[in-house]
């Protein structure tokens, strides 16, 4: 836990790999059991949980701001694929990142378990957003990428 | 060059306008550049924007209404040197406080702008909520907008919406206020001729 208005903003690239039927429907209910999760321990506010999915069929994103609204996704469903590549912001106020990241990796299991898909994922290092310095890294069980402030140009 | 920066808290639909906005400038003929600053180290929004056809420069891992306002003037610059656009619309990240963004921008020397103008994203459906919980962010942001957009019509409550228009009322009177669906754009179409329209000389 965390002060109720401290965000710390948690971000990880995952990688889902088996046979989904559906990879919208998929990752929406990987992203409402991350917001339920989070409420659950104690999070004062859904700040956004919002995600950028590949499969081979193309791209879509997901957002969850909250559980009443639930997620809103750019396609209505998704073509059945092998493997998606999630990237993922889980942007919550009043949870640590560490708890965070256990969230998401718990959530992710589950839902891996049941449909006999496999996962991994490398979770972003983390900063708090009003400092000047990044922190030191305090990862939950995902590997940490080091990363620092970036300023990129298109493609 | 004309500065439109979109603020509004995190959720609240600004990179959902943005996109709509984008396609209606397009249409029209403007030049725009596209600037994308999220406080988490992976960028969501500019993956999307980019899957939507924009160009975008992105300014990750921290916020540009502080430590990375000199990265916003750098941005800036050089887009304004090196690419002429007509329009330059920055999202402002969830968590940036407008005066600080203000702050950072009296240190740019680029080209002048023609219009500077800040825009608002409102969520009602958790504005009663976020003005209890967040107090100096969402009343900084509502009360520096020369627009305020009031969002996801299509899901909030009258009793929100009303929260909403009684709220903008209060802390800044003289902005223009809009209401939209974000995903349809025969709602957003009066906002979106209203953002494109040139300024009166």
């Amino acid at each position: 836990m965390t002060a109720p208005d401290h965000l710390e903003p948690f971000t990880v690239r995952m990688a889902f790999r088996g046979s989904v039927s559906d990879p919208v429907d998929f990752t929406a209910t990987l992203l409402t059991r991350v917001a339920r999760s989070c409420q659950e321990a104690g999070a004062s506010v859904i700040g956004h949980i919002k995600c950028h999915g590949r499969t081979d069929a193309g791209g879509f994103h997901c957002s969850l701001t909250s559980l009443r609204s639930g997620v809103r996704c750019s396609l209505d469903a998704g073509r059945p694929t092998e493997g998606i590549d999630l990237d993922m912001a889980v942007l919550v106020y009043g949870v640590d990142r560490v708890t965070v990241g256990e969230l998401v990796a718990q959530a992710a299991d589950t839902l891996c378990r049941a449909a006999s898909v496999a996962w991994t994922a490398d979770a972003a290092s983390p900063h708090d957003p009003h400092e000047h310095s990044p922190s030191v890294p305090a990862t939950p069980d995902l590997t940490a990428v080091a990363a620092q402030s970036s300023t990129e140009e298109p493609p | 060059m004309r500065l439109l920066i979109v603020s509004g808290f995190l959720g609240s639909g600004k990179t959902t306008l943005i996109l709509a906005l984008a396609k209606h400038l397009a249409t029209a003929g403007h030049r725009t550049c596209f600037i994308v600053n999220e406080v988490g180290e992976i960028g969501i929004d500019q993956q999307v924007m980019r899957e939507g056809g924009l160009d975008v420069w992105e300014i990750t891992s921290g916020c540009i209404c502080c430590s990375l306002g000199s990265d916003l003037i750098v941005t800036l610059n050089a887009i304004s040197e090196r690419f002429h656009p007509e329009v330059v619309i920055v999202e402002a990240s969830g968590v940036s406080m407008p005066s600080g963004i203000e702050d950072a921008l009296a240190n740019y020397r680029g080209r002048p702008f023609t219009e500077r103008r800040m825009l608002s994203v409102v969520d009602p459906t958790r504005l009663e909520m976020l003005l209890q919980m967040m107090t100096p962010l969402v009343e900084a942001q509502i009360g520096r907008a020369d627009d305020i957009v009031v969002t996801k019509q299509d899901e909030a409550l009258e009793a929100e919406n009303t929260c909403a228009l009684e709220t903008a009322a209060r802390l800044n009177a003289e902005a223009r206020l809009w209401r939209v669906v974000a995903t349809d754009m025969q709602s957003l179409k009066p906002l979106l001729v209203h953002l494109a329209a040139e300024p009166a000389s």
